[in-house]
């Protein structure tokens, strides 16, 4: 036979070969996430989209003029996209491990390069997604300008590393003790309604704000509002309290994978 | 070489720690082909797996400066979801090796599974399954080969292949193997581990190990 079997005898750097690992996870993902289905990367659209034209229904009955100095359906689609990277990291990272238990065969690949490829990859279909529906939104005569793009792409940042710690939190949970993705799923049920999609923390009255400030993802759809939008301001969104919950969870998240990271290899 | 060093190794279950290695320390010197041999449940293929890198000690430390394969083992490696190609791929691309299109061409050749390798590893029966893990470790040089059973699945023809391609590797590649066919093992390596009551036995031939284990 004249196959020559791969020389692999190139040394590689232990970085170059995360991200060859991540790189390969990478393309695994995208190909079950989108090759599967007929229309494909069209189904990344219809989410947030069917999401925009829902609530804009429901809420842009009541206000015609808009909330937030804004027209309702960018209104919306300020809330549900950061929203949306939240959610979608956090159930992503969750099962990163789970999902590519087989792969775990092959020694260099670890757990940590399955959430970093989750991670980019949800990243990368959040910045497609927020892009096209733009395009969308500027197509059908909306208003639609970012007033301050860095800062939004700041409260990117600070909610995926908060989404992807907090997911990270959240597998060895599961691992530890199985019966906490139930109780997981019935925290996050609620987490659409109270992270301000479709409200702002100003509208609610201030003896309320007890029950709502706390969530840091209701912190980064304000300020991400407050990046977007030019006359939209939040009086009690605090970037130092997202801040300091990405930086605690991402924190809490390395601490337990480097103590416990082979339990998740464990067959 | 590969040393372990006071490997302890325990599955927790509900009836406590499972010990599968209790402190054990011994080396697996170079250049020698070993045949583990254990009843059923001992941890042979765990033993397998610690040595491969893909499962690791509660104690204790494993130390190798070779290139290990993966377990060849009969039922796992492979994503379900995925198909073949994409599997081979995906090794391809985690181990570095920058000519997939030739490496797949050769997998599908070599485990003659047709069509079936673009099709997800889900509706493969087990013997497609094996046949397609055997031809991607072909399609890689390794320096320590760790066999899982593997070499007895397929049909005469196909075992004949992978006998044929296992020789040709051999000469600059040792393997380590498990195996309830002695006579496998008696041709195929020169020294034994016998793993029981949770302690590894090295003997230098295979006989003395096989005696031991019948024991």
């Amino acid at each position: 036979m004249s196959f020559q079997p791969a020389e692999h005898r190139i040394q590689r750097n232990p970085i170059q070969v995360m991200c060859d690992v991540i790189f390969a996870l990478f393309l695994r993902e995208l190909k079950t996430r989108f090759g599967t289905y007929r229309l494909g990367v069209f189904w990344a659209l219809a989410e947030p989209i069917a999401h925009v034209i829902i609530f804009s229904i429901i809420f842009g009955v009541r206000a015609r003029e808009g909330f937030g100095g804004v027209e309702t359906p960018i209104f919306i689609y300020t809330g549900i996209m950061p929203f949306l990277l939240f959610q979608n990291l956090f159930t992503k990272c969750k099962s990163a491990c789970s999902a590519n238990r087989g792969l775990f065969h092959y020694r260099y690949v670890k757990p940590i390069n399955t959430y970093c490829a989750r991670t980019l990859l949800e990243i990368g279909i959040f910045l497609f997604t927020s892009i096209s529906l733009f395009a969308l939104f500027w197509w059908a005569g909306y208003q639609v300008a970012i007033y301050d793009i860095l800062s939004c792409l700041m409260i990117v940042m600070l909610l995926t590393v908060f989404a992807t710690s907090f997911g990270m939190i959240a597998s060895f949970a599961v691992e530890f003790f199985p019966e906490s993705d139930k109780f997981l799923a019935i925290l996050m049920k609620p987490m659409m309604f109270i992270s301000g999609i479709f409200f702002t923390l100003d509208m609610i009255p201030e003896k309320y704000h007890v029950y709502l400030i706390w969530n840091p993802v209701l912190h980064a759809v304000e300020l991400f509002r407050a990046g977007f939008i030019e006359n939209f301001t939040s009086e009690h969104a605090s970037l130092w309290y997202l801040f300091c919950c990405a930086l605690v969870s991402l924190f809490i998240a390395l601490r337990l994978y480097r103590s416990h990271w082979t339990r998740m290899i464990a067959t | 070489m590969i040393e372990l060093e006071k490997v302890t190794k325990y599955y927790l279950t509900k009836l406590g720690k499972k010990y599968v290695l209790r402190d054990v320390t011994f080396t697996i010197p170079e250049g020698r082909d070993v045949a583990i041999l254990g009843p059923n449940g001992a941890g042979k293929s765990t033993l397998l797996r610690l040595l491969g890198g893909i499962d690791f000690p509660n104690k204790g430390e494993i130390r190798s400066n070779k290139r290990i394969s993966w377990p060849l083992a009969l039922a796992s490696g492979f994503q379900g979801s995925m198909t073949g190609r994409e599997n081979v791929e995906f090794v391809c691309r985690v181990y570095g090796n920058k000519r997939i299109a030739k490496t797949c061409d050769f997998v599908k050749d070599f485990s003659e599974i047709g069509d079936y390798f673009e099709l997800p590893i889900k509706t493969y029966s087990s013997g497609m399954k094996s046949r397609l893990a055997f031809a991607l470790s072909m399609a890689f040089d390794f320096e320590l080969y760790l066999i899982d059973e593997i070499t007895s699945v397929g049909d005469a023809s196909f075992r004949k292949k992978c006998a044929e391609s296992m020789a040709e590797k051999r000469k600059n590649a040792n393997v380590v193997m498990v195996s309830h066919d002695m006579s496998t093992l008696r041709k195929q390596c020169d020294m034994s581990i016998v793993l029981q009551n949770k302690q590894l036995y090295l003997f230098d031939n295979v006989e003395d190990g096989i005696q031991q284990y019948q024991s």
